[in-house]
């Protein structure tokens, strides 16, 4: 006999059809997301650094967010020369509080937020 | 079993190489979105740390402006034209006023990254916002009336009282979000304390102000030095060093 699983709270529900969209359906682009909803805007060579990816990876996953209109990229003149500046719009920054929100739904873990075990360690003889 | 977060060093795999004809990746479940929430904090660590450093940098010049700049000048000051002292004080308006701007920048961003670690850890911090708002709100009143009786005995000790504030608000922002203070912190906010107290006490027992102005050089060396050694060692935060 088919058990039937209770239907999940309605902030569940919102992240499954959030992480349902293809815009949303990698980890680094929910990364790059929560970075930026955060910090409203990054520069691309700051998100470099954060995913690890090449730059043409992460143009890629850039791509795919202002595709969904989640993200805006912008070139600015600094004094260091021409920089690429990513903003998180509205709607990114809606989608961020949501998947916010959602967290505190879903538990937290206990102690400090450190570094995830594996290859971040790596970042270090690079 | 969850796909583990994609971190940083890790080779990408080939669907996030650019190439939109590689299959797609399955939705990320539920399970790993705190996993995702905790290397967004982790890298906020990274410029959180970057961000303290130029904080010290700023505050260390602004410092300079407060109390050496003066300190060297007192003579020529005392009989100095209107417009120098004009020019002196458009010179101090403006360094504060650079300071605190870098102080916003910097810390504009850790304000919505410690929402959501609170998130995340379940922590509330009405009661530290309360704490903060009534410490820059005391320390700024006090900076006002300090800075309209610069010269005199009176206004230095209610800078020294203003910018003792600052130890309050510094604290609540260190234990907000650095659960191991890292170690330019702790040397920071110790000096700065020795300088608020050590000068206030100078003041008030021997009414020198050039002494004053001494104890207050040790903040301004000790921050400038803080701060280089905050931008240095911030990319540890990404590999598992302090806090």
């Amino acid at each position: 006999m088919a058990s039937r699983e209770p239907s999940p709270p309605p902030d569940l529900r919102t992240i499954g059809g959030f992480l349902r969209q293809d815009s949303l359906r990698h980890s680094v682009r929910i990364l790059i997301l929560f970075s930026l909803g955060i910090n409203r805007r990054l520069g691309f060579p700051e998100l470099l650094e954060l995913t690890g990816l090449s730059k043409g990876s992460l143009s890629h996953h850039l791509d795919q967010l202002a595709a969904a209109r989640f993200i805006e990229s912008r070139m600015v003149f600094t004094l260091g020369g021409p920089r690429i500046r990513v903003e998180i719009t509205a709607r990114g920054q809606e989608v961020y509080e949501e998947l916010a929100r959602a967290l505190a739904q879903l538990g937290s873990p206990a102690g400090d937020v450190g570094p995830p075990p594996g290859p971040a360690a790596e970042l270090s003889s690079e | 079993m969850s796909r583990p977060v994609n971190a940083p060093g890790s080779p990408p795999p080939a669907e996030e190489r650019g190439n939109d004809d590689a299959p797609q990746d399955s939705a990320v479940g539920s399970d790993q979105l705190g996993q995702i929430a905790d290397r967004a904090l982790v890298f906020q660590n990274f410029l959180l740390r970057r961000a303290w450093g130029v904080y010290y940098l700023t505050w260390s010049a602004a410092l300079t402006g407060l109390f050496v700049v003066p300190s060297v000048l007192t003579g020529p000051l005392s009989s100095a034209p209107l417009w120098a002292l004009v020019l002196y004080y458009v010179y101090l308006v403006g360094v504060i006023a650079l300071a605190t701007w870098a102080t916003a920048w910097a810390f504009t961003q850790s304000a919505r990254a410690v929402r959501l670690r609170q998130l995340r850890e379940a922590r509330s911090v009405a009661r530290r916002r309360f704490l903060q708002v009534l410490a820059v709100s005391l320390g700024i009143t006090a900076l006002v009336f300090a800075v309209s009786y610069l010269s005199s005995f009176a206004g230095l000790l209610v800078l020294d009282a203003s910018l003792g504030a600052v130890i309050v608000w510094l604290l609540i922002q260190v234990r907000a979000w650095f659960s191991r203070p890292p170690p330019e912190a702790t040397i920071a906010i110790s000096t700065y304390g020795i300088s608020v107290v050590g000068s206030a006490l100078v003041l008030l027992l021997t009414h020198q102000q050039a002494l004053y102005a001494d104890f207050w050089l040790l903040a301004t060396v000790a921050w400038a030095f803080c701060g280089t050694y905050a931008l240095y060692h911030s990319p540890e935060e990404m590999t598992g060093g302090v806090s």
